[in-house]
């Protein structure tokens, strides 16, 4: 077909390409996804058990608005509540950054011109890139439907969540088709991408959370509860879902035809003729790290806000025989908390635990700048390598600060005047503070990891990080069991050690100075080994 | 002091691969000296090296009269250094990235900073992302010039300069050099090195081959003469030094080494000499047989 020349080379660039990262992210979905069905059918053995969880749960609309509502007391209900959303939210985001690595990327890096100086046609690429987007959908979805048969879950309602599944992946990969037309650079293709998928999440937990189910059809996230997998199931939304993702298609490919390879919708302003404010590498630092900063900020604000209001809605447990307990009770700090308490606990220790990946980005920045050749410009200037380093640890290790700080602040503000509970707020403010130094042992690991294996810091980094949220608070009860907070494994990881003053703990000094001096410590050995090492390894 | 640059027995391997194998290098205060080798010589490695951003294995080093690793700091604000593959901040413009460059050398000129941003016809108010990789080059190259320090580290400079631009920054180059700046010029552009150097040392496999003014360089090769004479004379073949002979009735054409011109010269003139042209070595011949691979290539050219 005309405009299509090449579309199977450029796939088999991408297949081949892709090799590794789209397998791993399909592994790691799919395991998410089983690994719960096996732990919740230890958990929830009868269909008793399950009604009394779900009655429980449904109750609360501050838990409902997070993952949904439950649809049944189906088994497979019950493991898309816990983790529906997380996969969704996953293939989408693992979608968005595999179009744009074949379009846009390679449009801003100049090896598009490359490729179609070749018999290469004008949708070639984009089409190349869809086709390994939605495949990767498809077969995650496939493999997901396969998994929950395997465990003996109810058929239909395991293939309406592969459908729900793969349906969030094509429709993020046609709304990334278009998303890359607009701009000329990755950056802010991402920075889009990210927004929708964001958006997406909150419109429909605003929708569960305020009790105005219609919001969810204005949000693809919506659209996978609206297919009510487990439930009773509504195959039109499956409809809904492959129309919307023809129809944003058609579009982005008419944006192709109409513009220039390499330039994008929206052009790019003159900006500023010269400086005065850019005359140390801190102000350089702030410059490139300013903007993620402040999108962190802000994502914290938001949710903080959110959840200090949703806890308003938690009903009292019953402490006794009670299922809602035995799934927020690891949460407390103290056996006597509210349960709103410890609702408001579990949001504080996602928040420190979801920091480390703002602290890992701006870690790592170090080592973007040494491989796209920036800091060799900056150290052939009178910037030791002390300063530099320091230029960009100031931000992260102050900036974790201020993200936590900005979610624990309205959260403990918007709680305070809800709850009028003065005392609130120092609670879950502090409490959420006290997890900085946790997240510093990370940023210290970081440096460290940079100054000793350059090249393997950024893949090493990520294996810590996922190592911390796995074994932390996400997998810990799947892979460990109910008593995995007991566990070496899981003291191994820093956030182990932070107190629950949130919920009653006790505030205890010592281990926030061993975090903190650790951290002290990993920064050291990092600047050390820096310091010896060669520049561009 | 006597010397900007002095590097002597350097060496240094990544892994398994010996990127520097006893190098040498001197450049003296106040000159301007081309680095010259084939890809993959060592030109960089070196340069990095001698900003401390490589520690070397072994060898001795010295930069302004410190030591490029320990001193580093120290160093840089004496010098500025523009990379061969220069890599910008995406979204500060080219003004921006010049004055922090100049900011953080210790101060910039701003009418010399207004001067060479017309002599380039750079548009700084571009995100560096929207510029060519002449434009980048000329962000960097800018930010050297306009800043008030002895020592230029130039690699490959000019790579993506068009001929105008080139014609421009050789007259900034003069013009350096004419202040007192040493400057120490990586490049693939022998016209340029010609015109500019005094100078001139040539790597090849990370070692130094040949060092010198081109004078001195020239005198270690041959010279190609082409004569008309009333007849040749015998003598011509047998002379030690005397290469290519090729004898057609009355013209003779040769190469012949240095020391040897002056004989065959007399012999030539002995002989009736009708008409001469004597051709030095261009540089450009010069370097292609440093740069061949093998001994048998290089002999060819050489015979």
């Amino acid at each position: 077909m005309k405009g299509l020349e090449g579309t199977a080379t450029l796939t088999r660039l991408a297949l081949r390409r892709e090799r590794v990262t789209i397998p791993v992210w399909i592994v790691l979905l799919v395991a998410l996804v089983v690994g719960v069905a096996v732990n919740y059918k230890r958990i929830f053995p009868t269909e008793l058990i399950r009604e009394n969880f779900v009655a429980e749960m449904s109750k609360n609309l501050a838990l409902i608005a997070f993952s949904g509502h439950i649809v049944s007391a189906n088994l497979g209900a019950l493991v898309v509540f816990k983790i529906g959303d997380s996969v969704y939210t996953l293939l989408a985001l693992m979608v968005l950054l595999t179009v744009f690595r074949y379009t846009r990327t390679e449009e801003e890096s100049g090896r598009q011109d490359l490729l179609s100086a070749g018999v290469v046609g004008r949708y070639a690429p984009l089409t190349a890139s869809l086709i390994v987007a939605c495949g990767a959908s498809l077969l995650t979805g496939l493999l997901c439907v396969l998994g929950l048969l395997g465990l003996g879950i109810d058929p239909v309602g395991s293939l309406a969540f592969g459908v729900a599944l793969a349906g969030s992946g094509l429709v993020f990969a046609a709304l990334a088709a278009l998303v890359a037309q607009l701009s000329e650079n990755t950056r802010t293709a991402i920075t889009i991408g990210a927004i929708a998928l964001v958006a997406s999440y909150l419109i429909r937990f605003a929708a569960d959370a305020i009790g105005q189910p219609w919001l969810e059809w204005l949000s693809p996230n919506g659209w996978c509860h609206l297919l009510a997998p487990f439930g009773n199931e509504q195959w039109g939304v499956a409809g809904l879902m492959l129309v919307a993702t023809i129809v944003v298609e058609a579009f982005a490919y008419l944006l192709v035809a109409r513009r220039d390879l390499g330039s994008g919708l929206l052009a790019p302003r003159p900006g500023p003729a010269g400086s005065t404010s850019l005359r140390s590498p801190f102000a350089l630092a702030w410059r490139l790290q300013r903007g993620p900063l402040l999108g962190w900020v802000i994502a914290y604000s938001v949710i903080g806000a959110v959840c200090g209001a949703a806890a308003g809605s938690m009903q009292e447990f019953i402490r006794s025989s009670s299922f809602g307990m035995t799934f927020l009770i690891h949460y407390s700090g103290s056996p006597n908390a509210s349960s709103a308490d410890i609702f408001l606990e579990m949001i504080v220790i996602t928040l420190g635990m979801v920091s480390v990946f703002y602290s890992a980005f701006a870690t790592l920045q170090l080592r973007s700048e040494e491989v796209a050749g920036h800091a060799e410009l900056l150290l052939s200037t009178p910037v030791g390598r002390i300063r530099w380093i320091a230029s960009h640890l100031l931000f992260t290790l102050g900036g974790t600060v201020v993200v936590l700080a900005a979610g624990g602040f309205f959260m403990g503000l918007v709680r305070w005047l809800s709850s009028g509970d003065v005392a609130a707020f120092p609670r879950v403010f502090t409490g959420t503070l006290l997890h900085a130094p946790a997240a510093w042992v990370l940023i210290g690991a970081t440096l460290l990891l940079f100054g000793i294996v350059p090249r393997l810091a950024v893949a090493m980094t990520w294996v810590v990080v996922v190592y911390v949220q796995l074994i932390g608070e996400v997998l810990g009860p799947i892979v460990l069991g109910p008593t995995y907070r007991y566990s070496v494994i899981n003291a191994l990881q820093p956030f182990h050690w932070v107190p629950r003053i949130t919920s009653g703990g006790a505030f205890t000094a010592t281990p926030l100075l061993m975090l903190t001096g650790l951290s002290i410590l990993l920064i050291i050995a990092g600047l050390l080994t820096f310091q010896r090492r060669n520049i561009g390894s | 002091m006597a010397t900007a640059i002095e590097v002597t027995g350097l060496i240094k391997s990544f892994g398994r691969t010996r990127a520097l194998d006893g190098l040498n290098l001197s450049v003296r205060t106040g000159e301007v000296h081309g680095f010259l080798g084939p890809n993959g010589a060592g030109k960089t490695t070196t340069i990095r090296i001698l900003l401390g951003l490589l520690r070397s294995d072994a060898g001795d080093v010295r930069l302004l009269g410190g030591d490029p690793w320990h001193d580093a700091t120290a160093l840089h604000r004496r010098l500025a250094y523009v990379p061969g593959d220069v890599s910008l901040w995406p979204n500060l413009t080219g003004g921006e990235i010049i004055d922090l460059l100049g900011k953080l050398r210790g101060g910039i000129d701003p009418r010399r900073r207004a001067a060479l941003l017309e002599r380039f016809e750079l548009d700084p108010r571009k995100q560096s992302r929207a510029y060519s990789k002449g434009n980048r080059q000329k962000v960097v190259l800018i930010a050297a010039l306009a800043s008030d320090v002895e020592l230029l580290i130039l690699d490959e400079p000019t790579s993506g300069l068009d001929p105008l631009m080139e014609a421009t920054f050789r007259e900034c180059i003069a013009e350096e050099k004419a202040r007192g700046r040493t400057v120490l010029l990586s490049s693939h552009i022998l016209a340029e090195v010609e015109v500019l150097c005094d100078r001139v040392s040539i790597v090849r496999n990370g070692r130094t081959v040949e060092s010198g003014t081109l004078a001195e360089l020239r005198h270690l090769t041959h010279t190609e003469v082409s004569a008309e004479v009333t007849a040749v004379p015998p003598a011509l073949a047998t002379l030690e030094g005397i290469h290519h002979l090729d004898i057609q009735g009355n013209r003779v054409r040769f190469s012949v080494d240095a020391n040897a011109l002056g004989h065959a010269l007399s012999l030539l003139t002995n002989a009736g000499l009708h008409s001469l042209t004597c051709q030095p070595p261009t540089l450009e011949e010069l370097f292609l047989r440093h740069y061949e691979t093998g001994e048998q290539s290089r002999q060819e050219v050489v015979r």
